[in-house]
């Protein structure tokens, strides 16, 4: 009897330290978060951030060395000179040396997730999370402001001048003072932004949409729609940033249909099929787009005369925009055999990344 | 088909409350509820079958069979199938609406998870998994501040600047709660099922302690519901043992409630005398043929 008491006695400690250590982590599922500059690569996925060798595609340095349930990374890292930002689930923001991955301190007064990539106009770091406030922070890692929205926020930051744009889940795109973060403008949407706004400088509009199935082109300055695309069902959700093709723009929403509208207007000039369902933005290389399906496909069109390119298929889901760096095409693979896929700019794949266990 | 079946409708139905109530916590609180409610007959019956074995197992009858074939396993188990099948009891009775209802608290809880969606796949996953009839532009994102926590992260409660995890403390005394209301007597002190329901008792509460407080509260909120549904379950189905928690109340044993009488064949060949036991009323409506058994006057096996 009293064997059969410790058995569950036994049973219970075990199922209790396996639910514990899997309770003690952030419990999330997310796309890996890609950047890329100074020929490497930087993907943050599950327990590290790695830096990528974009030549043969060798790991550099991972962080953290040793990795924990505890801490989990899905923010794409931001590469500013020496030094790399990057924010975790743990709801910690740190910053890297870009050369060996070490680390040189740590901002831990939020809250909640960081998702967002962060943006830096080299005197203030703007780190949104989830726990419903954007921070900025002086490049010591020091609380300069914070701003407190209604939702989280899971965005990439945009700075133009000194303000600084800022995409809501809770469906408003607002502009804050960089200096002192105080709300300059904001602009309600039907739906949750998920990716920021693209730019552009000579009109000064901004280009942006929502999972209310619309685009927006919004004045940068005022927050004042200049018109919108979508209302009358065109479109799907969108979860991703236009590219800026000179006075156009193009897009894909989640359908996949991928559309070129006049930036001034909002006139359609084309459209097209993509293929599948995608989340992930179009990468532009010269007179190419590359749209990344959401089952694992990648395919490449001209631009100019939408004629296909390429096709390549992964093995794993596409949830990430690809980026171009040193001639390259990488993109990132989610629950695939692979977690980083090079290829060169005719679609042909040069090396592959799968972390060292 | 798990998706459809289960995870889309119940995390439709969570949706759809957060659309009238406008308050994800309490929709979470009203959903818990209704589960319960759903999944009430079949509570009953569980509790209904698990009584009426252990007031079996309480009889004299049990007691003596359990000690003569105590080195005879095959036998006793015989014996043992034999007296369910007289009394019309069955010790896997209470198993089948505890595993109708398994699937049911999964999905409870999986859309509970998925509706508290946090990252951008999540977000698109929840998206698609809302019926077209609810606008998911209007729910996406579920504005998720109840009361002093946000139902996305770990809750703390800052009391003169010390972060205190009330929602987890509660949950550890609702689960103990739970657990020694539901405790049912002890047969005796070799009690092999009472000792593992008390080691169970003491690790449960941690357990779900840790997990209401490392995850997130609006999981920790269906937790402590869900804790305080049962004991109300429990308490309006006279299946309570409140004497465990309140110990000046007089404790309600099995042979205390009302239990049909009825003359079954002793089994002793040995023995000519017959054997009367109380035997608990079948939780399920006896079929004719019982009725019939258990009207039929003893009988003595043939030599």
């Amino acid at each position: 009897m009293t064997k059969k008491v410790l058995k569950v006695i036994l049973l219970f400690i075990i199922s209790a330290a396996l639910l514990a250590g899997c309770a003690m982590g952030p419990r999330a599922e997310s796309a890996p978060g890609l950047s890329a500059g100074e020929s490497a690569v930087y993907v943050s996925y599950m327990q590290h951030v790695y830096k990528v060798d974009t030549k043969i595609g060798s790991e550099l340095w991972r962080y953290p060395a040793t990795g924990s349930v505890q801490v989990v990374l899905y923010a794409p890292p931001l590469l500013n000179g020496n030094s790399i930002f990057v924010g975790d689930l743990a709801n910690k923001f740190h910053q890297l040396d870009a050369a060996g991955g070490s680390e040189l301190w740590s901002f831990t007064q939020a809250k909640g997730w960081f998702q967002a990539k962060a943006a830096t106009n080299g005197d203030v770091i703007i780190a949104p999370s989830s726990d419903r406030h954007v921070y900025a922070l002086n490049m010591d890692g020091s609380l300069k402001w914070k701003f407190s929205g209604e939702f989280g926020f899971v965005a990439e930051p945009l700075i133009i001048g000194d303000s600084v744009i800022v995409a809501g889940l809770d469906h408003k795109l607002i502009a804050l003072n960089i200096e002192n973060g105080d709300l300059l403008w904001e602009t309600e949407l039907k739906g949750s932004l998920i990716a920021p706004p693209a730019y552009d400088a000579a009109s000064g509009s901004l280009f942006v949409g929502s999972l209310g199935n619309e685009l927006l082109s919004i004045d940068s300055k005022t927050g004042k729609r200049n018109w919108s695309f979508g209302d009358n069902g065109e479109i799907t959700a969108v979860y991703a940033t236009p590219i800026l093709v000179e006075d156009g723009l193009i897009f894909t929403d989640e359908s996949g249909k991928v559309f070129a509208l006049d930036q001034a207007t909002g006139a359609v000039r084309w459209t097209l099929d993509g293929g599948g369902e995608t989340v992930a933005g179009l990468l532009r290389v010269d007179d190419t787009f590359v749209i990344a399906l959401e089952k694992g496909e990648l395919r490449a069109y001209r631009i100019s005369d939408r004629t296909p390119l390429w096709t390549r298929t992964l093995d794993g889901k596409l949830y990430t925009t690809p980026v171009l760096e040193a001639e390259k095409i990488i993109v990132a693979v989610t629950k695939g055999k692979v977690l980083l896929q090079a290829y060169d700019l005719a679609g042909n794949p040069v090396w592959s990344f799968t972390p060292a266990k | 088909m798990w998706d459809t079946l289960i995870i889309q409708p119940f995390t439709n139905v969570l949706l759809a409350i957060t659309l009238v109530v406008k308050n994800f916590g309490v929709a979470i609180i009203l959903f818990t509820l209704l589960i319960k409610l759903i999944t009430y007959p079949l509570t009953a019956k569980q509790l209904k079958q698990t009584a009426a074995i252990q007031e079996l197992q309480n009889s004299p009858r049990y007691k003596k069979m359990m000690e003569k074939y105590r080195d005879n396993k095959e036998k006793l188990a015989e014996e043992q199938m034999k007296l369910y099948k007289e009394t019309g009891t069955s010790p896997f009775g209470s198993c089948l609406p505890t595993l109708i209802q398994f699937p049911i608290i999964i999905g409870l809880y999986q859309s509970i998870m998925k509706a508290m969606a946090a990252t951008p796949i999540e977000i698109l996953r929840l998206e698609r998994l809302v019926y077209p009839f609810l606008d998911a532009t209007k729910i996406i994102p579920i504005q998720n501040r109840f009361l002093w926590m946000d139902l996305g992260q770990p809750e703390r409660l800052a009391v003169f600047g010390v972060q205190i995890p009330i929602l987890a403390i509660i949950v550890v005394a609702t689960t103990w709660l739970q657990t020694k209301v539901m405790e049912p007597p002890s047969t005796g002190a070799g009690d092999q099922a009472a000792a593992m329901t008390k080691s169970m008792n003491l690790y449960m509460p941690l357990l779900m302690g840790w997990m209401a407080y490392s995850l997130a509260s609006g999981l920790a909120l269906y937790f402590l519901v869900s804790n305080l549904a049962t004991v109300v379950q429990y308490s309006v189905t006279g299946r309570s043992n409140w004497s465990k928690i309140l110990p000046f109340l007089k404790t309600k044993t099995p042979e205390a409630k009302p239990a049909q009488t009825v003359v079954l064949p002793d089994e002793d060949e040995d023995e000519d005398d017959e054997e009367e036991i109380e035997t608990p009323k079948p939780a399920s409506k006896p079929s004719a043929r019982a009725i019939v058994k258990q009207q039929r006057p003893p009988q003595k096996r043939k030599k």
